[in-house]
């Protein structure tokens, strides 16, 4: 089987790091210390929002044409909205959000993607079921979900799909150990009819996506069924 | 801007790798459809050029493209 040149957006950690691993590509992050683990890679920050184009041409021309991208790039804060400042909630959604469609914009050019390509989109359960303390990350993702659908038409034949983990341990949920406690996880696994998943399941399921060729348009829920 | 640069404009708009030149009949342009319209009419309006969708209907060729900007090109 060809090798697939894949764009991994936010690789330093969490899912996009595990999906670099597991399914190769140009890793891209921010920070380059978590990045040299990797073959190929580069150093962008996606809060850039006007610097996003510029960067695929010029990742394009040392790497040739992606196969897909995948997203995975994000920020949370717990924090409720009464106190966050104007500046928290801009750089949520900057990141979440305005990156993201900005990302599938340059993508879908023909000279950035390959015919077959497709883009993944790391959602959150949270989209669906908006929680006390983090609506800024849920209304970010809410608003992911239906861009991926109206990109799914507009832009074919390129495939744009989700996915929509539940809670992860990941870099991101330890920075809020205060909140996501032992407790709070035991009580997420025994209401998860089949238990917590963990970023290998987040990135299985961006691998089915990717050989998936008459799924598009999807946000696939993998949870445990927490959300249920 | 030059006839050229505006042909550049052009691809890049619809977002085709396919050469573009004068006589090429719009039909035979896989990505000149309906969204691509849009994309032009938004480019058009960006050179400076009032045009609306009724503009499009009768368009036959890239020419017919060209003479729409026709002020803007050297």
């Amino acid at each position: 089987m060809t090798k697939l040149n894949n764009l991994v957006i936010g690789a330093s950690s969490g899912i996009g790091e595990a999906a670099v691993k597991k399914l190769g590509g140009v890793a891209v992050a921010r920070t380059e210390e978590r990045l040299k683990q990797f073959e190929k890679y580069e150093l962008f920050d996606v809060s850039k929002l006007q610097e996003i184009e510029g960067f695929l041409k010029r990742v394009v021309k040392d790497y040739g044409k992606f196969d897909n991208l995948i997203f995975c790039a994000g920020v949370q804060n717990i924090k409720p909205l009464k106190v966050m400042k104007v500046d928290e909630i801009a750089q949520i959604l900057n990141t979440n959000l305005m990156s993201a469609m900005i990302f599938a914009k340059a993508f879908s050019s023909k000279r950035v993607s390959n015919a077959n390509a497709s883009m993944i989109f790391i959602s959150s359960i949270a989209s669906y079921k908006p929680e006390s303390g983090i609506l800024i990350y849920s209304a970010s993702k809410a608003a992911l979900n239906n861009f991926i659908k109206g990109a799914a038409k507009e832009l074919s034949p390129i495939r744009i799909n989700g996915v929509a983990p539940g809670f992860l341990k990941t870099q991101m949920t330890e920075k809020f150990s205060f909140v996501y406690t032992d407790d709070f996880i035991d009580s997420l696994d025994k209401n998860s009819p089949a238990g917590l998943a963990n970023v290998d399941d987040i990135v299985n399921t961006i691998e089915f996506l990717i050989n998936s060729n008459h799924i598009t348009g999807e946000i696939i829920t993998v949870d445990g069924g927490a959300v249920l | 801007m030059t006839r050229d640069e505006f042909l550049e404009l052009l691809a890049e708009t619809i977002d085709t790798e396919d050469e573009l030149y004068e006589e090429l009949a719009l039909d035979e342009v896989e990505e000149y459809d309906s969204i691509a319209v849009l994309s032009l009419m938004s480019m058009y309006d960006d050179m400076g050029v009032k045009v609306s969708p009724s503009d499009f209907q009768d368009l036959k060729t890239v020419m017919d493209l060209i003479k729409l900007a026709d002020d803007k090109i050297e």
